[in-house]
């Protein structure tokens, strides 16, 4: 029953969220200068199209009731249209936000990979290769500029060894598999289509190394430094006065405790991903949402770039309140 | 001297060092006392005195920096100063416990307070996991844990202070140790719960034949619950033996000011020692307590007084 | 008075990060004057790799990658300080005011700068330097308002626990100002940890100014912009030809690490 009320609870906290997010959408569109109806329809379109688009989006309208249009429009999911594209925006997203999930899915669980062993073994064994290592690589990949990062990787798998395919897009020399889920591997690998599988695998390796290290960072950070806590913290030590054994401490004690704060971490992370994939995706032309984004903004087509921001601020919203409800589920304090 | 048979643990001329980036310190410096066997011993001393790294030396727990460089600590007459971490996984828990202050702190948030004891238990004795669980329940019923099979399910956060004071010592008996160690059990408790946490402890220990190495800077609770006193001072025992004979006539001048100070700040009337404790960066070449001392005489700064049998006690004084 | 000065600038300079700010900040400030910035099309070697003449290489312009990259360096430095200072001035005292007034207010700020976590910074940065122009003072004043709800958090949760301690309650019964007592009394025990989290800030307004850039959206080629020239190099990564992308990330990448390491020096000892 409490869980219930919890849920709902946060329920409420994630939409008036994402009414704040809207609200703050909206402003910024309406703030810029410039008439909002070519941000709509594009600098070169004529002057009926643009009446038609002042008039749809009642444009001369009270600014209230302009709100309430667009909200309106937004909750039955029409997201506008893109005239670069010449499809309407949830169209075009349809194929795009796939392609940014699996990137950024496939990268977080590279980042968890690497980061977090090295981090807990590196808390274990202070003064070690590890510990060092450790501190070295998480300095290195926080200031590293992911874009210089991603060349790099390109530079030298491509240009250089010449074991990496050429960074356009997300599947070449194969024809993508049938779409379920929209996702490549997935879809690849339901269908059995073993072709489309390693001509996907081996196109997202580069981005999704890229992301994972910027991103594994962090995690590798704040891995250590949670363990660090827990193996200061006043219980383990009297767990070995109690005689009880080094390995015991380590996996029975110390880290279901660095768990909990390491999940979050990873949610957090992981939501951010959601919305930070854009210089990944322009680098490796991979046709997410962050590419989709910027084409639109260099072809001054602003309603996907706003429909791209709303959604990117959903996604990591939904994966925070998802975040709580696991965090209230899992901690025995919160019951 | 003292029968050494009748000694659980011994403390010869214990001296410490700890290293850091460049500076050395000697928290302890040869210092001498025993805990035999059945009896409660106290051992009191201002912060920095040494007292917790006498503890955490017994049990084998120094800090990684901390090194023994001289003397020996005998259990039952053989030498645990270089044992190594498995031979002390074996002692810990079983023939030594420890308690910390803060006992809901000592406790795992995240798994349930009966595990923890159970898994204490299967640690040391080869009992089945059924076993083990019954025995948990039965050491928290003996701690006077009520309806002690559900307990065993909660969790710490789910204790009281005072419930989880028992369940922690319920862990630190579970296998009946010979000795159990209380680091600052009473510090920061009001006088009544300091009472009651210090009966309890008497009486566990009474109950399970065991000896009980109390530390603590407070030198007045020690007169009801221990049988003997160490007073601690730079390293070094000042006073040791039986706490009466020390309380009625105290012969160290340090000794004779703590109590003094702790006698005066429970009649409200502000005392202190003057002057501050200093850090051992050195060995020492006199009595650590000289510069402060209101005794203290030409010898006292020349020369580092030994334990000596004076008037039915151990006492290092240069000025006797 | 000189040599008590002299003492505690070499003191300063032994920490081998505080060191290394410097000299990048010395690089950017007087080397110019020794390296002209290339402008006009040489008539050197174009695309040359790194050599004794050149010793970054030639872009494709036949111009000097090791002057351009010492060139950038006041563009970059100069708008991340200017950003994040901006971004300071607004935040803390907002920050600190809602911490101070407490009430609805504090709670709708609080919100707001929660809620702006959740969006894709470099997306509306992007977008809006779009829309409004990509002069030096739109994308300082873009990459400022980005970083603002940081500092707004960052100085609250500083000064709450600041305002429970009596010596702010004994001003306050003394009749002091509020604006006085939030000058004198709450910000300078703020300090250490703001100034710890401005260099972080830094590094993050370099790192921004630099993807905005690179994407042709920030500053544009010729300036020598850090982030600029990685991208006029881009092309020439696929043949090979890496030295007028690398040198470049490499200057963003030790100014950020250094930045970074900064601010951990004093987050630790304060």
């Amino acid at each position: 029953m409490r869980i219930l009320a919890y849920v709902f609870h946060r329920l409420i906290i994630l939409l008036l969220a994402v009414f704040g997010v809207s609200i703050i959408t909206f402003i910024v569109t309406r703030v810029l200068p410039g008439n909002p109806a070519y941000l709509i329809v594009g600098v070169q379109a004529d002057q009926s199209t643009v009446d038609a688009v002042i008039d749809r989006l009642g444009l001369d309208k009270p600014i209230f009731e302009q709100y309430w249009l667009y909200m309106r429009q937004l909750l039955l999911g029409d997201l506008g249209t893109s005239w670069r594209t010449g499809n309407p925006v949830s169209f075009d997203l349809s194929s795009r936000w796939p392609a940014t999930l699996e990137l950024a899915s496939i990268a977080m669980i590279l980042a968890i990979m690497w980061s977090i062993p090295l981090g807990l073994i590196s808390s274990i064994k202070k003064r070690s290769f590890s510990d060092y290592l450790a501190k070295f690589l998480s300095g290195l990949g926080i200031a590293i500029p992911e874009f210089w990062l991603a060349t790099l990787l390109i530079l030298v798998f491509f240009a250089g060894f010449q074991i990496a395919p050429p960074p356009i897009g997300r599947i070449m020399l194969a024809s993508p598999p049938e779409s379920i889920t929209g996702m490549y591997i997935i879809d690849s690998l339901i269908t059995s289509n073993w072709e489309s599988f390693f001509a996907s695998v081996a196109q997202i390796i580069l981005p999704a190394s890229t992301l994972a290290i910027t991103i594994g960072a962090p995690l590798l950070r704040v891995t250590r430094t949670f363990m660090n806590e827990v193996l200061d913290s006043q219980f383990i030590r009297s767990a070995r006065a109690m005689g009880i054994p080094k390995s015991s401490i380590i996996f029975r004690h110390a880290f279901p405790n660095v768990l909990l704060p390491v999940s979050t971490m990873i949610a957090v992370l992981y939501g951010y991903l959601l919305g930070g994939t854009v210089l990944v995706e322009f680098v490796f032309s991979w046709p997410g949402m962050g590419k989709y984004a910027i084409d639109s903004i260099n072809s001054s087509d602003y309603a996907p770039v706003m429909a791209v921001v709303v959604l990117s601020a959903t996604s990591y919203l939904l994966v925070y309140l998802l975040t709580d409800l696991l965090h209230f589920v899992v901690d025995p304090r919160t019951r | 001297m003292v029968d050494k048979k009748k000694e659980f643990i011994e403390l010869n001329k214990l001296t410490l060092v700890i290293s850091s980036k460049n500076k050395k310190l000697f928290p302890l410096q040869g210092v001498n006392f025993s805990i035999p066997h059945n009896t409660k011993v106290a051992l009191v001393g201002e912060s920095g005195s040494g007292k917790s790294l006498t503890a955490a030396s017994i049990i084998g727990m120094l800090p990684s920096n901390a090194e023994i460089i001289e003397g020996n600590i005998l259990m039952n007459g053989s030498n645990i100063v270089n044992l190594s971490e498995k031979d002390f996984q074996q002692i810990r828990g079983k023939e030594i416990s420890i308690i910390f202050q803060n006992p809901k702190e000592s406790l795992n948030p995240i798994i349930s307070v009966g595990k923890q004891i159970a898994e204490v238990i299967r640690v040391h004795e080869k009992l089945s996991r059924r076993e083990s669980i019954n025995k948990a329940i039965k050491s928290l019923e003996l701690l006077g844990i009520p309806s002690p099979s559900k307990r065993f399910e909660d969790f710490p956060h789910q204790y009281s202070g005072g419930m989880a004071q028992r369940a922690a010592l319920a862990m630190a008996m579970a296998c009946r140790p010979a000795l159990l160690i209380a680091d600052e059990p009473t510090s920061g408790l009001d006088a009544t719960l300091q009472q009651q946490v210090l009966e309890l402890l008497s009486n566990q220990v009474q109950d399970q034949k065991s000896s009980l190495l109390l530390i603590t800077h407070d030198i007045s609770v020690v007169g009801a619950t221990c049988d003997q006193v160490a007073v601690m001072y730079g390293g070094r025992i000042m006073e040791f033996g039986d706490t009466k004979t020390i309380l009625n006539n105290p012969i160290n001048p340090y000794t004779i000011k703590l109590i003094e100070s702790f006698r005066r700040s429970k009649n409200r009337s502000m005392t202190s020692i003057p002057g501050s404790v200093k850090p051992l960066v050195d060995k020492l070449k006199c009595c650590p307590f000289a510069p402060r001392c209101y005794k203290a005489e030409k010898d006292c700064n020349n020369q580092l007084p030994s334990l000596s049998f004076v008037k039915k006690r151990y006492v290092a004084c240069s000025n006797l | 008075m000189t040599t008590i000065l002299l003492r505690k600038i070499l003191q300063f300079l032994k920490t081998p990060s505080y060191l290394f700010l410097t000299l990048i900040i010395s690089m950017a400030i007087f080397g110019p004057f020794f390296l002209k910035n290339p402008i006009e099309i040489s008539n050197g070697p174009r695309l040359s790799p790194p050599s004794f003449d050149f010793l970054f290489g030639t872009d494709q312009y036949g111009m000097d990658i090791l002057s351009r990259v010492v060139n950038g360096g006041r563009i970059d430095l100069f708008t991340g300080f200017m950003a994040s200072f901006i971004a300071a001035s607004i935040g803390m005292p907002l920050g600190a005011l809602a911490a101070y007034k407490k009430g609805v207010w504090d709670q709708i700020l609080l919100r707001t700068s929660e809620s702006f976590q959740a969006f894709p910074v470099l997306i509306l940065a992007m977008g809006t330097i779009a829309a409004i122009g990509s002069s030096m003072v739109n994308i300082i004043f873009v990459i400022a308002i980005v970083n603002v709800p940081v500092y707004i958090k960052l100085t609250r949760s500083s000064v709450v626990p600041i305002l429970e301690k009596d010596f702010i309650h004994a001003a306050r019964c003394a009749g002091k100002s509020d604006l006085r007592i939030l000058f004198k009394h709450i910000l300078p025990n703020v300090s250490p940890v703001v100034i710890s989290q401005f260099s972080v800030n830094c590094a993050w307004a370099i790192q921004i100014l630099a993807a905005l850039s690179f994407v042709g959206l920030g500053v544009k080629l010729p300036t020598p912009e850090w982030g600029a020239m990685v991208r006029g190099g881009s092309d020439y990564i696929l043949y090979g030809q890496w030295w007028v992308s690398v040198f470049p990330g490499i200057a963003i990448l030790l100014t950020v690490l250094t930045l970074n390491q900064v601010s951990d020096i004093i987050g630790e000892k304060k």
